[in-house]
């Protein structure tokens, strides 16, 4: 028998029992050694600001994701959380207004369409200018030819009407206007619905 | 009171109908006859008063029928030609214009008045276009080329019937 592989197999043995030991000894060791280190102590001597100064924060940033951060962001929750009415008490509104072109709002808006959605009728009947506009206008002549002219008008409705049926053709009121008082492109035609009666409420010349 | 719909809309500019002118028509017959015989009967009194007796001017005068004629001429004509409405279609709301929508010349209301007894004698038949025609235009609009609209404000006319019930003491 080899003298060297009985050697070899004697320090197989003892390494076996041997590396146990040895391995319960180290770590007996770390932990007394991590026992004994103050972590506090240790980071409070740490100066962070040469590592600051090593960090590149366009290289760090360019690495976030910031839409995958946004999309973790509960919005209605951090909406939940803002108080509202803190946050417009403390808006000046003057200085908002101030600092608002109120010219160029008013350019771009359709005077002409805001006209034609308010309701007259309902102005001169329920508000003083309605009062206004009888005073400076009113007077029992200019009734009597409002009645006048009205009824009239509504004679004409009535006799166009009853011709419209006699020659069997539809009349939907009075036509014209004539050329040169026309709207650009608007051809002749029949006029609006008829009118229903000579009452000055109804008739419209 | 509350406005139907169609109420807000007007025939301002629109061909006039038949009543309307009609009445017109009336108005101004009356009115220019009247303002005629309160003239001849001014001017029989002042007749008398410078001839010294009585002076009788009546309408089966040849002469007083020539001037009456004369006079409705100048009525109807200087009334078109001046403001395209005599004071009957003033108060009815209508005026007289050229078919195409100009203002009326003189000379199409000369036309007009001249053309205007010819729809008489016709036994009336040339007022028929005023129903039957789509541009409602009798016979004496067709030979002077002209027509007649309506040309009040009737939007206004009805403000003012709203405005009305707004006044004071008024309900």
């Amino acid at each position: 028998m080899d003298p060297l592989n009985r050697l070899r197999s004697m320090g197989k043995r003892m390494t076996e029992q041997v590396e146990p030991r040895a391995q319960e000894v180290a770590e007996r060791m770390v932990d007394l050694v991590i026992r004994s280190v103050d972590v506090n102590a240790l980071v409070q001597q740490i100066d962070p600001e040469p590592i600051i100064v090593q960090v590149d924060l366009d290289k760090l940033m360019d690495r976030v994701d910031l839409n995958k951060l946004v999309d973790r962001v509960d919005v209605d929750k951090l909406l939940a959380r803002v108080d509202v009415d803190a946050l417009l008490g403390r808006v000046d509104i003057d200085r908002l207004l101030a600092r608002v072109d109120v010219a160029a709002v008013v350019d771009r808006v359709d005077v002409n369409e805001v006209a034609q959605r308010l309701d007259i009728d309902a102005l001169a009947a329920q508000t003083d200018l309605g009062a206004v506009i009888a005073r400076s206008s009113g007077g029992v002549a200019a009734n009597a030819l409002d009645v006048l002219r009205s009824q009239a008008v509504g004679l004409d409705e009535f006799i166009a009407r009853w011709t419209g049926r006699l020659r069997r053709r539809p009349y939907s009121g009075p036509p014209g206007p004539p050329e040169r008082l026309r709207p650009a492109g608007a051809a002749l035609t029949a006029g609006p619905a008829a009118v229903p009666g000579p009452a000055i409420g109804t008739a419209q010349p | 009171m509350t406005a139907p719909p169609v109420a807000r809309l007007s025939f301002q500019g629109r061909f006039a109908g038949a009543a309307s002118r009609l009445a017109a028509y009336a108005i101004d017959i009356g009115a220019s006859t009247g303002v005629f015989v309160l003239a001849v009967a001014g001017g029989t009194f002042v007749a008398s008063v410078i001839v010294g007796h009585s002076v009788s001017w009546s309408r089966t005068n040849i002469i007083v029928e020539i001037v009456y004629f004369l006079w409705l001429f100048i009525y109807f004509a200087y009334s078109w030609a001046a403001s395209g409405k005599t004071f009957g279609m003033a108060m009815l709301g209508v005026r007289v214009l050229a078919a195409d929508g100009a203002d009326a010349t003189a000379r199409q209301a000369v036309v007009r008045t001249l053309a205007l007894p010819l729809s008489f004698l016709l036994l009336g038949l040339g007022f028929v276009g005023i129903v039957l025609q789509r541009d409602r235009r009798a016979l004496h609009d067709l030979i002077a080329g002209t027509a007649v609209i309506y040309d009040w404000d009737a939007r206004a006319a009805r403000l003012r019937f709203l405005a009305r019930d707004k006044l004071p003491g008024q309900s």
